[in-house]
């Protein structure tokens, strides 16, 4: 079994605390950490508690990852190209388990790591009940939006490589955050999962324990050891979590805090600290690798377009732009993200209107009974 | 239900009340298969119904496999705006008391607002299924044609049977479809704007079916 992460260099700490709590209940192993940004190589292999792994070790045609880098936002990247980091790793082992920088492991994942053997993929449901209509975040409608299942957690085994064709293909170009178009990273995708390659989904309260699941788990703590239930915690994601705001589980949810004093508290107060211990503050500081190209900055608005003109041109549409390290690039993006930006942005404008529309009209024709 | 009738478009008191006549129904039943009006039934559903009865939901999906990546619509997440597994069947068995209090709270709670920002389908709803209840998501290419699926699936016409990949047509989902306009199978715009995948509703199999679908329609009235 191996385990791994994928982080841009300012989530080194959480790597750390995650290398770290794994190799405490894997002796001998550790994990496998893919760095997506450091083109200086500034990362040194030999003082971090993981195996260091680059991008061009990942299992990509020649030239690829830099475009991934170039579409995808720091982000986005990250939710990507674990996909063939997965893969990489699947060569050599008969089942990885991708886990989210933001997680800390609590007790050992073979038996998870033998669903995979079994299933050929396992996923987690953000949460295995209905969340309450309680008036508080996370609602089941915001879940819906980004994928019931959380990717936090991905398990494969040598039988999913029908799931690591099919998912690396929708990688190559539509892991990004665009909302309108149904699309929240890698995690949306997952929907289709249990559907297409009878993924195991994994029902176990243990498992990927985070705000958005505690109203139907219940962490104990006993003699140093924290328990969901009467079993024992086996990894906890700290999805938003800050550690300077410790008195908060995330900002962007509202049921769930963790009270001074409750197993909660000092599990967050515990992986604060640790955070904290691991260069958290000094790791924010540092500016992501793949913010500029040449001259220009990196905005949304230029990946959008480099994407675009990708895709066009990948369907036969459009000429193929030029290669993000190729000297004319900045003066290609330049062209088709200035010039072209007025144009797009009305483009967008009137696209969304036409929609309100269209969709007051359709209530409208509908009357009312009373 | 005078607030739900004050406060929905009938499409959403139509889909709000689906859940209370299930339960009704599961009174008297082992089992009950709910169908869209826009479907159209081509044989019996005893295999569907035995499974409901042992599974407690069945959920018939949108697709079987992968949607490929042609540049045409619907795409997957084409799909997943409308929810991954087809409500035009829905089969219950008396086990699905809990599914149904979730899903009637939830299509109850939604609003006008829901519908005009397109995110009031009982649909969608479906997709939580597989993470919250014991159910059996059926993987019969027989069952729930539509233009969205219609790709993956082969159908032909003999003598007035429809087979599709060799076994005879369970049922056709015609959501979005206009008599006057019966090559298009479906007038239902889909989010990502694409042309619709050409071809597929031109299997001639189709091209028969929704023709004597059309006629039926405006035979009846």
């Amino acid at each position: 079994m191996r385990a791994c992460t994928t982080v841009s260099r300012r989530d080194l700490p959480r790597a750390r605390v995650l290398a770290d709590s794994f190799a405490r209940h894997h002796p001998g192993q550790r994990l496998h950490v893919l760095v997506t940004d450091d083109i200086h190589r500034t990362v040194r292999a030999e003082e971090e508690p993981f195996d260091l792994c680059r991008p061009d070790e990942l299992p990509l045609a020649p030239g690829e990852f830099d475009r991934l880098a170039a579409i995808y936002d720091p982000k986005e990247l990250v939710t990507a190209v674990k996909f063939w980091q997965t893969r990489l790793l699947l060569e050599s082992d008969g089942a990885v388990l991708f886990l989210d920088s933001d997680v800390e492991v609590f007790s050992e994942l073979d038996e998870l790591a033998a669903l995979c053997v079994t299933h050929g993929v396992v996923v987690t449901p953000h949460s295995v009940e209905p969340i309450p209509l309680d008036g508080e975040t996370p609602t089941e409608f915001q879940i819906q939006r980004s994928g019931v299942y959380n990717t936090g957690f991905i398990g494969v085994g040598a039988s999913g490589s029908r799931f690591l064709d099919w998912v690396c293909e929708r990688a190559e170009r539509d892991f990004v955050l665009d909302r309108d178009a149904g699309l929240w990273f890698d995690q949306r995708w997952f929907d289709f999962v249990p559907l297409y390659f009878s993924a195991h989904i994994s029902r176990e309260r243990a498992y990927d324990v985070a705000y958005w699941n505690l109203h139907e788990r219940t962490l104990r703590e006993h003699e140093n050891r924290f328990y969901v239930g009467d079993d024992p915690l086996v990894f906890f994601h700290f999805s938003g979590f800050d550690p300077h705001q410790g008195n908060l589980l995330t900002r962007v949810a509202s049921r769930i805090r963790p009270e001074p004093g409750s197993a909660l508290g000092r599990l967050c107060g515990e992986y604060a600290e640790k955070l904290l211990g691991h260069g958290y503050d000094e790791c924010m500081e540092v500016p992501y690798g793949f913010a500029r190209i040449g001259p220009l900055e990196w905005t949304e608005e230029r990946r959008r377009a480099y994407r675009q003109a990708l895709v066009a041109a990948d369907r036969g549409q459009a000429p193929r732009p030029p290669e993000p390290g190729d000297e004319t690039f900045p003066d290609w993006l330049r062209e088709v993200a200035g010039s072209d930006r007025r144009a797009r942005t009305k483009d967008a404008f009137v696209q969304r209107l036409a929609r309100r529309i269209l969709r007051k009209r359709a209530s409208d024709s509908s009357p009312r009974i009373s | 239900m005078p607030d739900l009738v004050r406060n929905q478009t009938p499409g959403q008191l139509l889909s709000s009340l689906r859940p209370s006549l299930l339960r009704f129904l599961l009174r008297e039943e082992e089992f009950v298969i709910l169908l869209d009006p826009e479907v159209q039934l081509f044989r019996g559903l005893a295999d569907v119904s035995d499974v409901a009865a042992s599974h407690e939901i069945v959920l018939v999906p949108m697709v079987l496999g992968p949607v490929p990546l042609d540049g045409h619509a619907p795409t997957e997440p084409d799909l997943q705006e409308l929810g991954i597994h087809n409500a035009g069947l829905l089969a219950v068995g008396r086990g699905a008391g809990d599914f149904l209090d979730w899903h009637s709270a939830h299509l109850r709670q939604e609003s006008v607002a829901d519908v005009a920002q397109g995110t009031a389908l009982d649909q969608r709803w479906l997709d939580f299924v597989p993470a919250y209840f014991e159910h059996h998501v059926s993987r019969d290419s027989s069952l729930g044609l539509g233009p969205w699926n219609l790709h993956e699936r082969r159908v032909v016409e003999v003598d007035g049977e429809y087979l599709v990949d060799g076994n005879p047509l369970g049922f056709f989902n015609f959501r979005g479809f206009d008599p006057a306009q019966p090559d298009a199978l479906t007038t239902h715009a889909f989010r990502s704007g694409r042309p619709m995948r050409s071809g597929v509703g031109d299997q001639p199999g189709v091209v028969h079916l929704r023709n004597a679908y059309a006629e039926s329609l405006l035979r009846y009235g």
